[in-house]
């Protein structure tokens, strides 16, 4: 394993791994959504079933 | 309106209030995943920079030969400049192998693994630590202290995505996500892999929101050395919920307790229910004990920090006051029943409506939030409230299906008759509380030396939430009457893959 290198790091990963990051709660985020959505689903269902 | 009837009413109202108290906790859990929601707008990431202090990793060990190696070969290979990282294991009296273990990898890598021996052991974490502390302080090498678990194995990137927060003066303390990492993993290490989305990836995402962190978790932990001398380079001793105490006493000072949910952290959890209940139990009892040394600050906001909002303090108390909750509502329904059985029904179902969004809600998002642990524990998250409880949320979403299913039940058992079903509401709303002690029963079996098939069969019925809840009101009677304040380690056997 090659040593760990700081300027490296900080030339050619630390912005692309932040980005990745951001990205993941961006996601989090949307699926937050996708989860009311279940829910709101699953009301619409239990109306129509009393129809 | 005569008196009698309007004591009447208002008895049957407060009745009905304390039965929908029971939904407050789950209905404040959907607030809480809500936030989550908003965590890629409201986050700490515009504060951080490529930082590499200093970092000194403070593992406190007491016969953890298991363990030990894997997790310091695993530091070794930390993408973070080798210069920069030293790494301290405190043998705190150790009667294994232990010590010859990290002696042999202080050799291997010198100037990067130190053995610190602590003779007369077994006082507990946060003496072990203190003693780490002492000697790391005293060197003013170590810009930053990362304090883990001698099991966890930390993901590559972990480390450096920590302290990239340290870029922020303002910042005392940094968190990671501890991920269940067992493998093979049992059930119960499922439903805690399962919790720990709920309760790390998702809570404490939504606290980073909030701006007031509830506990750095104790597997991994990074303070930055101004921090640490703020807190008087010890780690508190009084209480069993030290990580806590260093958590809100951080806040207090203060500095800001960030939770970066990218950094994974894998640990090893109890696979049987009675480890859990003693792991468990000392959490329980030092949410107690934070509860009242910390008295003053619930519910008075402030401009200096955010541990006193409103929200804080429901997320809080919502959950350390869950069994209470739960029994108030069953005993107010049971109460209800007596007086007024439509009334009572009514306001079941309602509790149960509540219930059910919320359940929906916040298990479909948490399987969300971490896709690879839901593979594995999906099927724990469903039954998580238990069988009975899951049967009961079917039922009042579809009450149709489930009713005419449960009509057609009956039927077949020729006992479809109004005292039967009169009976089966009855056992549904001492449920609300008695599903605790049915979990319970799974660690009364086990304990007892049952099969075990017996005691994972009451947490499948009872759930593995009400043997939480259970654990909690068991730690208000310990609290109660003053026991002695016992470190029960939990047994670490190195099932997590490296």
């Amino acid at each position: 394993m090659s040593a760990f290198s700081i300027d490296d790091y900080v030339r050619s990963e630390f912005q692309p791994e932040l980005d990745a990051d951001l990205a993941v709660e961006r996601k989090l985020s949307r699926r937050c959504l996708y989860a009311i959505a279940v829910v709101v689903a699953v009301i619409i269902a239990r109306s129509l079933w009393f129809v | 309106m005569s008196a009698l009837e309007i004591a009447e009413l208002v008895g049957k109202n407060t009745l009905v209030v304390l039965v929908l108290l029971g939904a407050l906790p789950l209905t404040a859990a959907v607030y809480q995943y809500l936030l989550v929601g908003f965590h890629s707008r409201r986050n700490h990431y515009d504060e951080v920079a490529p930082t590499f202090p200093n970092t000194a990793i403070l593992i406190p060990a007491w016969n953890e030969d298991a363990v030990i190696a894997a997790s310091i070969d695993r530091l070794i290979q930390l993408e973070y400049p080798a210069d920069r990282l030293r790494i301290y294991v405190v043998d705190d009296g150790s009667t294994d192998r232990t010590p010859d273990v990290v002696l042999a990898k202080a050799e291997e890598f010198p100037g990067r693994v130190f053995h610190l021996r602590r003779e007369n052991g077994g006082q507990g974490k946060a003496h072990t630590l203190n003693h780490g502390l002492e000697i790391i302080l005293s060197d003013d090498w170590m810009e930053a202290l990362l304090i883990m678990d001698a099991d966890v194995i930390y993901a590559r990137d972990s480390l450096r995505k920590m302290t990239r927060h340290l870029a922020d003066p303002t910042v005392g303390a940094v968190t990671a996500y501890i991920m269940e990492g067992s493998e093979p993993g049992g059930y119960m290490t499922r439903f805690i892999a399962y919790e720990y989305i709920t309760a790390q990836a998702g809570a404490r995402r939504s606290q980073n929101v909030l701006g007031a962190m509830a506990c750095l978790a104790g597997g991994a932990q990074l303070h930055s050395r101004e921090n640490l001398e703020a807190l008087g380079g010890r780690i508190d001793t009084s209480s069993l919920a030290e990580d806590t105490f260093t958590t809100i006493n951080t806040q207090l000072g203060g500095r800001k307790c960030v939770f970066e949910g990218n950094a994974i952290v894998k640990a090893e959890e109890p696979d049987a229910i009675v480890g859990l209940w003693k792991q468990r139990l000392r959490w329980a009892r030092g949410n107690v004990q934070v509860s009242i040394r910390y008295k003053s600050l619930w519910f008075r906001p402030n401009g200096e920090h955010r541990l006193g909002s409103i929200s804080f303090g429901i997320f809080w108390f919502t959950i350390f006051l869950l069994p209470v909750f739960m029994i108030l509502s069953s005993v107010s329904l049971i109460v209800l029943f007596f007086v007024d059985f439509p009334l009572s029904w009514e306001t079941f179902k309602k509790l149960w409506i509540i219930n059910a969004i919320s359940f929906i809600f916040i298990t479909s998002y948490c399987l969300m939030i971490d896709t690879e642990t839901a593979k594995r524990a999906w099927k724990e998250a469903v039954i998580f409230p238990g069988a009975i409880s899951v049967l009961i949320i079917l039922y009042t979403v579809f009450p149709r299906l489930f009713g005419a299913a449960a009509s057609g039940a009956l039927d077949l058992l020729n006992i479809n008759n109004p005292v039967v079903v009169k009976s089966i509401i009855f056992f549904a709303y001492v449920w609300v509380a008695a599903c605790m002690g049915v979990a319970y029963l799974g660690k009364f079996f086990e304990a007892h030396g049952l099969p075990r098939l017996l005691s994972r069969l009451m947490v499948y019925i009872g759930g593995y939430g009400p043997l939480l809840c259970a654990v909690t009101f068991a730690s208000y009677g310990y609290e109660l009457r003053g026991a002695e304040m016992t470190w029960d380690k939990t047994v670490k056997t190195g099932k997590v893959a490296a």
